[in-house]
């Protein structure tokens, strides 16, 4: 399947949104950015005395000739933010009938724009034998290599083979349905260990929010294969909507412990649901 | 192999593979792929839904309903299996005389009959069994049965109250019952007068002689004031015997005698009584057979008839006066009057009255000395000569319309009749007293008789109060309804829609008859008696068994319908599948 337009559509998307950037927590390379420690920007931040290795440019003259004391002048560093882009493309979110495909590629391309217009680098990483960069993953969204949707390994299972290098103090944003077992906690510490920023994207299709019509269903788990026989009546409906709520509560209250954010996205109206992104702050029209 | 009455019921298995379409269709599963089934996994499940449906999706209630279905469809074709079958029916001619009750209880020929016919049953198997009694007339006592069970109550009907049992006769009804293929039995206590050779009939006698005294004759009749009553006892025994006879009237002892009597002598009692006397009752002492030891005897009847005689000349009304008079059937009054005897040319009136117009003598009348033609069959001619006689009549008389001849002298008509339609006689007499010597013959008084009696056949009730058991009992209802009393007690309602109908009663003893309303409601006292010397003989019964069926067993093969046992199946399966359904929650 050609995900190419959903990727152009999500980039043309994204340039109407900036990322938003967290300013006390970035760290990067050179850039624009003012960072937490000191650097070359113009903007004075504190003195300190000389130490060897120090740039000579940075002494304060003037001090020295009053105090006959070297003392180094320092300024606030600039800094390029960047954007780790994790995305999980396990076979769920290839679901068949759906549109969680084509919103996986034009979420993770509006993140990638709005991260540029931000003027953030960007990496985009995601679920196979372990964690992978996309290739081209640094160019334009229009300029990537393929995502290879239907990965055998689920989120949790990839991360556990091949951690993705993730950089320390950027933003991360994780594209998943969120859908394995287990406590999220654990997971979720290890994404937002040394992050300046966690989003937490839980794209979901429609069918993953509402259950089949009632009567007898063959329900096939599209990462596994494994099929589950079921009549479906209105209890099982409402049993099915109750656990789904408790799974997003899960996660929800790990996001809380780890400083992390928590959006739900629908595949289906993924233009209507990006204002939940924008009132989480993590874009801002550009 | 089986049959089929209903071929074409076999279109009806079309709902098989129906049947077997819905369930596949109901118990197709449409593919939903889901992004995990995680979700699934934490439910609970509920009662109704959520449970898993494992393969195969053929349950055990479509194989009931599959079963259901063929059952039904084939006992819609009307199966038939050819099954064994005892090809034979046994039809059994029952004696229902009274001799069948002699001997004591339990050792009766009627017992041993029941105990014998069991035993049969037991040996052999036939295709059903019919009862007929063998009475003075066959009777069926019910269906057909196919086990001596069922036939309980058909038992009830054998009373054994007969006064004859016409074997012969109700062997005719069994054989043409049977069709020729039928085993034919009788039970009785005698002998058959031709014993039966190997065929389809058996004959078994179950009789034992024993000694017993019996009634064989008993009348009670009016001799002018006084009745006379006639008894005739007999010892058709093959020993003499001695035994105690009472007559009583209510509780009165009339007559007391201690009788000995010799093998087959009998004893004749004639007693007169005054005419007063009410029901008479003689009985024997107990013996063998107790149905013969008793008689009734009712006071009998004196009918009489209102006469008026309309006849002006003194001479003429003297003689017939002194005429009606000699018959004793004259009622001392004539209003209101059954029989007119008049000169006028009309016809009396009034309903029930009778007409004689005596024609006025003519200017000259001719003396007729023969020959007389009388119709011997009418109830005026009977015990009637005329020979010798002159008789004076009309001269070139010519018979009157309507009229019909009764007596005529050539082609003279001297005595005719006309019946009306509404019941009433007239009757047309020329006879010239001065001219004719009928009037000084003992034939005279005869011919009034005749009259009387003939009108007093035409009044409402019983002609004879005392009857044999086993004859007609006529009756002249005074109305549409006749209640009877019965010797139990019990009261029966007849319809009696003819001028006479026949009492239809069965068994001895005393009987109340009751008809009309107000002053002309008749009840009269009536006996039967059970007055049958060759059935009283006991001498005569004997235990015998004569004649053998053709061959022990014969069974066929027939086509039996199976369809009974189908649905019978299809129920309990439809139970079992009920069953399944329930314990299931309702859930197919």
């Amino acid at each position: 399947m050609n995900y190419r337009p959903s990727l152009i559509a999500g980039e043309q998307l994204g340039l109407r949104y900036a990322l938003a950037l967290p300013q006390a927590t970035l760290s990067g390379q050179r850039g624009e950015h003012l960072g937490r420690r000191a650097g070359s920007s113009v903007d004075f931040q504190d003195y300190r005395d000389y130490q060897p290795g120090d740039d000579l440019r940075h002494i304060d003259w003037n001090a020295y000739a009053r105090t006959d004391q070297l003392t180094v002048k320092l300024f606030r560093e600039e800094v390029q933010p960047h954007l780790d882009l994790i995305l999980d493309t396990s076979a769920s979110m290839a679901l068949a009938d759906s549109n969680k495909a084509a919103a996986l590629h034009q979420l993770a391309a509006l993140f990638a724009s709005a991260a540029t217009n931000a003027r953030c680098s960007h990496a985009v990483w995601i679920t196979g034998e372990g964690f992978q960069r996309v290739p081209n993953d640094t160019q334009p969204p229009s300029a990537w290599g393929d995502l290879n949707l239907g990965g055998a390994h689920s989120f949790e299972e990839a991360h556990g083979l091949l951690p993705p290098r993730l950089r320390r103090q950027g933003i991360r944003v994780v594209i998943s349905d969120l859908f394995w077992p287990g406590d999220p906690l654990p997971t979720l510490r290890k994404l937002t260990e040394g992050a300046a920023a966690v989003t937490l994207v839980q794209l979901l299709a429609p069918a993953d929010l509402e259950p089949p019509q009632p009567g007898n269903v063959q329900l096939e788990d599209s990462e596994t294969g494994e099929s589950l026989s079921l009549y479906i009546d209105t209890t099982i409906q409402e049993q099915y909507r109750q656990t789904l709520q408790r799974l997003q509560q899960s996660w929800d209250h790990a996001a809380q412990q780890t400083g992390a954010q928590l959006v739900t996205l629908i595949a289906d109206n993924l233009e209507g649901s990006l204002r939940s992104l924008e009132e989480c702050r993590t874009l801002e029209p550009a | 192999m089986p049959a089929f009455t209903y071929p074409l019921a076999w279109i009806a298995a079309i709902t098989l593979p129906a049947l077997a379409a819905i369930y596949f269709l109901r118990h197709r599963f449409r593919r939903q792929p889901v992004s995990s089934l995680l979700l699934w996994q934490m439910h609970r499940e509920s009662r109704e839904g959520g449970r898993r449906v494992e393969k195969p999706k053929w349950p055990l209630v479509f194989f009931l309903e599959l079963l259901i279905l063929t059952l039904l469809v084939l006992a819609a074709t009307g199966p038939r299996w050819q099954i064994p079958h005892t090809t034979r029916p046994l039809i059994v001619v029952l004696d229902d005389s009274q001799s069948m009750l002699a001997g004591p209880e339990g050792e009766r020929p009627r017992d041993r009959a029941i105990e014998k016919l069991k035993q049969l049953t037991e040996e052999r198997r036939f295709r059903s069994l019919q009862l007929i009694a063998a009475g003075t007339t066959p009777r069926l006592l019910g269906d057909k049965a196919r086990h001596l069970a069922e036939l309980e109550n058909q038992f009830n009907q054998w009373t054994c109250q007969a006064p004859e049992a016409r074997l012969n006769a109700a062997l005719g009804l069994a054989r043409a019952m049977g069709h020729q293929t039928a085993d034919l039995l009788v039970l009785t206590d005698q002998a058959p007068l031709h014993p039966p050779s190997q065929g389809k009939l058996r004959w078994i006698a179950l009789g034992q002689p024993h000694i017993n005294f019996a009634f064989i004759n008993a009348a009670r009749s009016a001799h002018g004031s006084e009745d006379r009553v006639l008894l005739e006892i007999a010892n058709p025994s093959a020993h003499s015997g001695t035994n105690t006879l009472r007559i009583t009237a209510g509780t009165n002892l009339l007559h007391r005698e201690t009788l000995t009597l010799a093998t087959n002598k009998t004893r004749r009692l004639t007693i007169p009584l005054p005419a007063n006397t009410p029901l008479l009752q003689a009985s024997l002492g107990p013996d063998a057979l107790a149905g013969d030891n008793q008689v009734h005897l009712a006071p009998p009847a004196r009918p009489n008839v209102r006469v008026r005689i309309a006849i002006e000349n003194g001479e003429l009304n003297q003689l017939v006066a002194e005429s009606l008079t000699a018959t004793g059937l004259r009622a001392p009054n004539d209003d209101p009057p059954e029989l007119v005897i008049h000169q006028s040319d009309s016809v009396p009136a009034g309903n029930n009255v009778w007409g004689l117009r005596w024609l006025p003598a003519p200017d000259e009348p001719e003396r007729f000395t023969g020959p007389f033609v009388m119709d011997a069959n009418h109830p005026l001619t009977r015990g009637l000569s005329l020979s010798g006689i002159v008789w004076g009549g009309h001269p070139g008389a010519t018979n009157a319309v309507g009229y019909r001849p009764v007596i005529t002298a050539g082609n003279v008509p001297l005595l005719t009749h006309r019946p009306e339609l509404d019941g009433r006689q007239q009757l047309t007499l020329r006879y010239i007293p001065n001219h004719s010597t009928l009037h000084t013959t003992q034939h005279w008084p005869a011919l009034f008789w005749n009259l009387l009696d003939w009108r007093t056949q035409a009044q409402p009730g019983l002609r004879e109060t005392n009857h044999r058991l086993g004859l007609d009992i006529p009756y002249r209802p005074a109305s549409m309804k006749v209640q009877i009393q019965h010797p139990d007690g019990s009261h029966q309602t007849l319809n009696a829609p003819g001028a006479e109908i026949r009492l239809p009663l069965s068994a001895p003893g005393v009987y109340q008859v009751q008809s009309g309303s107000g002053t002309n409601r008749l009840s009269e006292l009536m006996a039967i008696n059970f007055l049958a010397g060759e059935e009283s003989n006991l001498a005569r019964a004997v235990t015998g068994d004569w004649g053998q069926w053709e061959t022990d067993h014969e069974i066929r093969l027939e086509y039996a319908s199976i369809l009974p046992y189908l649905v019978l199946f299809a129920l309990a399966i439809m139970v079992w599948h009920l069953y399944c359904i329930a314990r299931q929650g309702g859930r197919t």
